[in-house]
């Protein structure tokens, strides 16, 4: 009995001691300014260094869809502010797939995910990609059982939370890297919050003033600081949508039409727009929000003819440039690690 | 936060509570065996029936969360006997709990999960084991919409009379969410169950009802799909239908 008990503690020390030095955590600081509000993070899964190595690493594992090709970078590429350019995403298979790929900026301060809202945390919402038969098709046991093959991911899972490799450990450790994924730094942050006048030219300042303006009323859904305020709208785009948006989860046919309001931060990287992608450049969003949207009964009020000129048009559009975050889509800590 | 994990212990405090009463002399043994039947006959998944339209109709796949399965006390107290179940029906299970002498009214559970465990919970947050878990959950779970999958009932039906067993047009009635979460109230005839006695109670879920309901009729040749999403009313109708296909024996 004894000598079992000596046995068992001599291995837990020399346990202890085999972890290679570095696999020690550290808690991870998230850096974000000072016109962002506090983010909240949940309790179980505070960020640390490891946390976030780890979960970058299965960000761009690819044994995360059936057919080994597509990682969640695969549609959420950094240099496009985590978007992938198509106007639908190409799931497994090269099955297309039903919306377009959001950008990931911002999401520790993201209320609730999917462009109908129905996920509350962000640890949930990687269930949703991973199991979706257009995108990779596969089931989260079977991920973690790919993902437990590897001795590195297993001793990084086992270090940052303690456990090996499972549905709570993936979940978590992909929340926690997207958490850091915090954009804030454009021309416009620069001007409007840092007082650096010379970061807008001439036609983005005309732009600005129209955009916050009670004319075009843009600024109401897409205001500061995250350019959208999260809210459910249906803006006109067609008079009888083929994705019902918000009612999918309500039932309620007056949210039909209806979708979360995505950030216009770095919008200039993200193109193609709108949940379908049907609008290939901003001069197009900006014509049809100056046509004033097609009838529909939940049509919300603010979306009515503009009566913009033709350089009040460009003047928009040069604003929406402004919204670059060029340190956001270069940040070399966002991209896949060399192993 | 607090307060939602207060309530995920509910029920394992409650059921550390039978359990310490088990050590008790004088506890009745009660056991509740649920299962599936159409007509008198036990229910089997791809075994052809007919509805009371003539389509004749094979069930594929019957699964439902049944949840707070519980024996309640003429005074209204009650004793939890499971807090969830995965039930696939065409598979019985038995349930066993020791109880105090005493009259139990009735035997009660919901259908479906109810809205503290269903919206806002995590499935990765439960070992394998339990029922709500990724694993347990056998996927009876929306990934875009948080939360349980209450009730699947899929199979194939044959609309154009054809001959044999080839049966071509499918039905999937997929039912989940809060406002879809059935109590389901089985009043027990001799309430009394005496000390040291043994008690065996049979729930039966009458398949046959699911469409052929006490007070709503359900089509398959018009009414044959809904995932909730796409047609919320079909999902209602179906389980108002389910909550009152049992009969206790
Ligand atoms: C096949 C392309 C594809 C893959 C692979 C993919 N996504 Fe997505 N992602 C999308 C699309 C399209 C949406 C929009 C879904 C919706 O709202 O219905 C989306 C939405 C999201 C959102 C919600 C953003 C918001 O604004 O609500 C997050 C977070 C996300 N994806 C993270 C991931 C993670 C993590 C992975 C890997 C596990 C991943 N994605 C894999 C295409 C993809
Ligand atoms: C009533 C709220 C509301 C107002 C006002 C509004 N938007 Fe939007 N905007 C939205 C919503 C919601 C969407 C997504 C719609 C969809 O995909 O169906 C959107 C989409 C966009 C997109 C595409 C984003 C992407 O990533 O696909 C751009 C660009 C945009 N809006 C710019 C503007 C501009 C410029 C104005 C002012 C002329 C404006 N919006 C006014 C709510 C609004």
């Amino acid at each position: 009995m004894m000598r079992t008990l000596f046995a068992a503690i001599i291995f837990l020390a020399v346990a202890g001691c085999s972890t290679p030095p570095e696999l020690q955590d550290r808690p991870y600081r998230l850096k974000h300014p000072s016109w962002f509000p506090e983010p909240v993070i949940p309790a179980d899964n505070s960020l640390t260094q490891l946390r976030v190595e780890l979960g970058r690493r299965l960000f761009y594992n690819k044994a995360f869809s059936s057919d080994y090709r597509i990682s969640c970078g695969t549609c959420h590429v950094p240099s496009a502010a985590f978007t992938d350019g198509q106007p639908v995403s190409t799931g497994v298979h090269g099955r297309p797939g039903k919306r377009n790929a959001p950008t990931l900026a911002n999401l520790a301060w993201m209320p609730h995910f999917m462009m109908e809202g129905g996920v509350p945390t962000l640890e949930l919402q990687t269930l949703a990609p991973v199991s979706d038969s257009n995108e990779m098709n596969l089931d989260i046991l079977q991920v973690s059982r790919r993902l437990s093959e590897d001795d590195y991911l297993t001793s990084l899972s086992r270090a940052a939370y303690g456990r090996a490799i499972d549905p709570y450990v993936i979940t978590r450790a992909l929340a926690a890297f997207q958490r850091t994924l915090v954009s804030y730094d454009s021309a416009y942050d620069r001007y409007e919050f840092l007082g650096q006048k010379d970061q807008l030219n001439e036609a983005q300042l005309r732009g600005r003033a129209l955009f916050f303006s009670p004319r075009t009323k843009c600024g109401g859904c897409h205001g500061d600081p995250f350019m959208t305020d999260f809210e459910f709208h249906n803006i006109g785009l067609y008079t009888t949508y083929a994705d019902p948006g918000r009612e999918r989860v309500t039932y309620d046919p007056a949210d039909a039409g209806k979708f979360k309001t995505p950030s216009l931060r770095n919008i200039a990287l993200t193109a193609p727009y709108m949940h379908d992608g049907s609008m290939g450049t901003l001069q197009e969003v900006v014509a049809f929000y100056n046509r004033g949207g097609q009838d529909h009964p939940n049509k919300d009020f603010r979306i009515q003819p503009l009566g913009l000129s033709p350089a009040e048009e460009a003047d928009l559009v040069s604003f929406l440039e402004s919204l670059t975050d060029w340190n956001f889509v270069q940040n070399i800590n966002h991209l896949p690690l060399e192993d | 936060m607090k307060i939602r994990l207060l309530l995920l212990l509910v029920p394992f405090i409650l059921h550390s509570c039978d359990g310490n009463k088990q050590k008790e002399t004088g506890d009745a043994r009660v056991t509740i065996r649920i299962d599936a039947r159409v007509g008198t006959e036990p229910f089997e998944p791809g075994v052809v029936y007919t509805e009371s339209n003539g389509y004749r109709y094979r069930v594929e796949t019957f699964q439902t969360y049944i949840s707070m399965l519980e024996l309640v006390r003429s005074d209204g107290s009650s004793v939890l006997v499971r807090d969830f179940i995965m039930a696939t029906m065409g598979s019985p299970q038995t349930f066993e709990v020791r109880v105090p002498e005493g009259d139990y009214g009735s035997i009660r559970f919901y259908l479906g999960v109810p809205a503290e465990y269903n919206k806002n919970v995590d499935p990765t947050t439960y070992p394998n084991s339990h029922p709500l878990s990724v694993q347990g959950s056998q996927g009876m779970f929306w990934h875009w919409n948080t939360g349980y999958i209450f009730t699947k009932f899929d199979g194939k039906a044959d609309l154009e009379g054809l001959e044999g067993n080839l049966l071509l047009d499918p039905f999937a009635f997929h039912c989940g969410d809060d406002p879809l979460l059935r109590l389901v109230e089985l009043p027990i005839s001799s309430p009394l169950i005496r000390a040291d006695s043994e008690r065996n109670f049979q729930v039966h879920c009458q398949v046959e009802r699911l469409l052929d309901g006490e007070q709503d009729q359900i089509d398959i040749a018009v009414d044959y799909l809904t995932h909730t999403q796409g047609n919320f009313l079909l999902a209602r109708r179906f389980m108002d239908n389910f909550a009152l296909a049992f009969e206790l024996e």
